[in-house]
């Protein structure tokens, strides 16, 4: 007989704004939001503290928006390094109940203490009581406790946890019909606004519909996706917690959203050769090429999607910029149909280590890849804007205004 | 000053209270070395060295009632932005992990209540003004 896992799902509220409140007394009663750039009164609003939410802000919305729905909103500009310390701070803490504790984003991680349960009292609902009041103390975060058998179980465990006083929920397989199973379709795990719409037109509504619905339709109907749904509605996944979850990397991709629409292929190359530098660096710095590129390109109306996003496979594995760029401008050429463009993303995949490459007689790779490692060095040395493409100072390069910025959001 | 004797009924929270009062007590005294040499200082003086005495006597109280309960504060140092500390309760070895952004900010806080709670402060002007001007808005001496 298996015996059942104990998982948790810990997941911070408003983590950002807790972070903020956490640092500054001032700020502790005031409704918070943490947002683009405050002084600029531009970007979206990346977290919202529970008071913040009381007057309907929402993430991610406009900051002129949520400024409108609350006057007396107070603003704070992002430190996303601080976010991340925070984030690691949070992990320590963790590590001391279990080693298997997998980031799940910045503020969601898996915790398997099936192992340890006896050591900290056999009851899991008192170690998430003891996990949420440590992490409160010790960092100033309040955070939520999601507890199932599996990893889908505690993720949607902890999605009840959210309106639960005690800040834990655990969902027990057993009990699926009288908790989730009456839930709308919406509130599954997995399920957006695009898979609501679709499985409205198969008329299910409910979470119940899709379980009792037979994985084979489902299968037909959605491929490999309609499985995972039927079984997170089921409550099934052996998937384990792993600590090296992300040691394994299948790509390295960056991904900007332009302060304007872009209209001219010059202007839109200059951001695809500043993401393809970046791409490149980040690739160097962990010694692997990639085989496949792929661009993404989409338009500034969510609703009504524009852009393409399409790979191709290279010649050989590479991690020079300028390569990368050659074939990224011809996906470019190919497939962009003169529509603005608001984001650009590029991706290289199918990764092998750089320590062996193919010479050719035609290219000095050697004095590219030493150029390439220099120009690394110089930025790792003295900062990410130290050395810029000429082309960024272009009044369509982005670049110096990145090199300040984490996930386009300021350190 | 009967509420300042209160130990909190958790041990963390009583282990945090510990930590906050030995890092006021240390600081306080610490700003008030600094402002020696400078002019204009006169009047913080007595300010300073009241609030070092103060979180000093509530530290060792919270020392000493954490001792009661079998818990001792092994100890603290900072390492790789963080402030961890070390404490063995009742024979087990607990790390905990503080952050010393909110450190900083819950020792303001404390400050803020000694402030509001204590009496020494009056002859103060500073302090006396910002009282006066809390209770008659718009009259400021």
């Amino acid at each position: 007989m298996s015996k059942k896992r104990v998982i948790f799902l810990i997941d911070m509220q408003s983590f950002y704004a807790s972070v903020e409140k956490a640092a500054n007394p001032d700020l502790r009663d005031k409704p918070i939001v943490v947002a683009g750039d405050p002084k600029i009164r531009s970007g979206v609003v990346l977290a919202a503290c529970p008071l913040a939410k009381a007057y309907g802000v929402a993430t991610p919305e406009p900051l002129w928006q949520a400024e409108q729905k609350c006057r007396h909103l107070v603003v704070v500009r992002p430190r996303m390094e601080r976010y991340l310390e925070v984030a690691v701070q949070i992990s320590m803490i963790f590590e001391s109940y279990t080693d298997l504790v997998e980031p799940f984003s910045i503020d969601e991680q898996f915790l398997d203490i099936t192992g340890s349960l006896r050591l900290f009292g056999n009851d899991p609902e008192a170690i998430a009581a003891t996990i949420r009041k440590r992490v409160f103390l010790e960092t100033g975060v309040v955070c939520r406790v999601g507890i199932g058998e599996n990893k889908v179980l505690a993720k949607l465990a902890c999605d009840m946890a959210k309106k639960r006083e005690g800040g834990c929920f655990w969902l027990k397989k057993e009990e699926l019909d009288q908790s989730l199973w009456k839930l709308p379709i919406e509130k599954l795990f997995g399920v957006g606004s695009r898979m609501k719409s679709h499985f409205h037109r198969m008329g299910i509504y409910k979470i119940r519909q899709l379980a009792e619905t037979s994985v084979d339709v489902l299968i037909k109907r959605f491929g490999v996706n309609g499985e995972v749904l039927w079984r997170t509605a089921h409550g099934i996944d052996e998937s384990p917690v792993s600590a090296k979850a992300h040691d394994v990397q299948k790509g390295i991709g960056h991904h900007m959203t332009l302060p304007r629409d872009y209209h001219t292929a010059e202007e839109i190359k200059i951001i695809i050769l500043e993401l393809c530098e970046e791409v490149c660096r980040r690739a160097r710095k962990k010694e692997l090429m990639g085989a496949v590129v792929s661009l993404g390109c989409r338009g500034a109306d969510f609703d009504l999607p524009t852009g393409f996003s399409r790979q191709v496979k290279m010649i050989e594995p590479t991690n020079d910029a300028m390569t990368l760029y050659k074939y990224a401008c011809q996906l470019f050429a190919e497939h962009w149909e003169h529509s603005p463009i608001r984001s650009v993303g590029i991706q290289l995949s199918q990764l092998v280590s750089d320590q062996v490459c193919q010479l050719n007689l035609f290219e000095d790779k050697m004095k590219q890849r030493s150029l390439a490692y220099t120009m690394d060095g110089i930025r790792s040395k003295y900062g990410n804007d130290s050395i810029v493409r000429a082309t960024s100072l272009l009044s369509a390069g982005q670049a110096k205004e990145r090199a300040n910025k984490i996930g386009g959001h300021y350190k | 000053m009967s509420e300042t004797t209160a130990v909190p009924e958790e041990w963390q929270d009583h282990v945090r209270e510990c930590i906050l009062y030995d890092l006021l007590f240390k600081a306080a005294m610490v700003d008030h070395q600094a402002l020696y040499g400078l002019s204009l200082s006169l009047s913080y003086h007595s300010l300073l060295e009241s609030l070092s005495r103060f979180a000093e006597r509530r530290h060792h109280e919270l020392r000493r009632a954490l001792l009661d309960r079998n818990c001792r504060i092994l100890e603290a140092k900072s390492k790789k932005g963080v402030y961890l500390v070390m404490i063995r309760k009742n024979g087990y070895l607990h790390e905990l992990i503080y952050s010393p952004e909110l450190l900083r900010a819950e020792c303001e806080v404390r400050i803020q209540e000694w402030l509001m709670t204590t009496r020494n402060f009056v002859s103060d002007p500073f302090v006396q003004s910002r009282e006066t001007g809390d209770k008659q808005s718009g009259i400021k001496p």
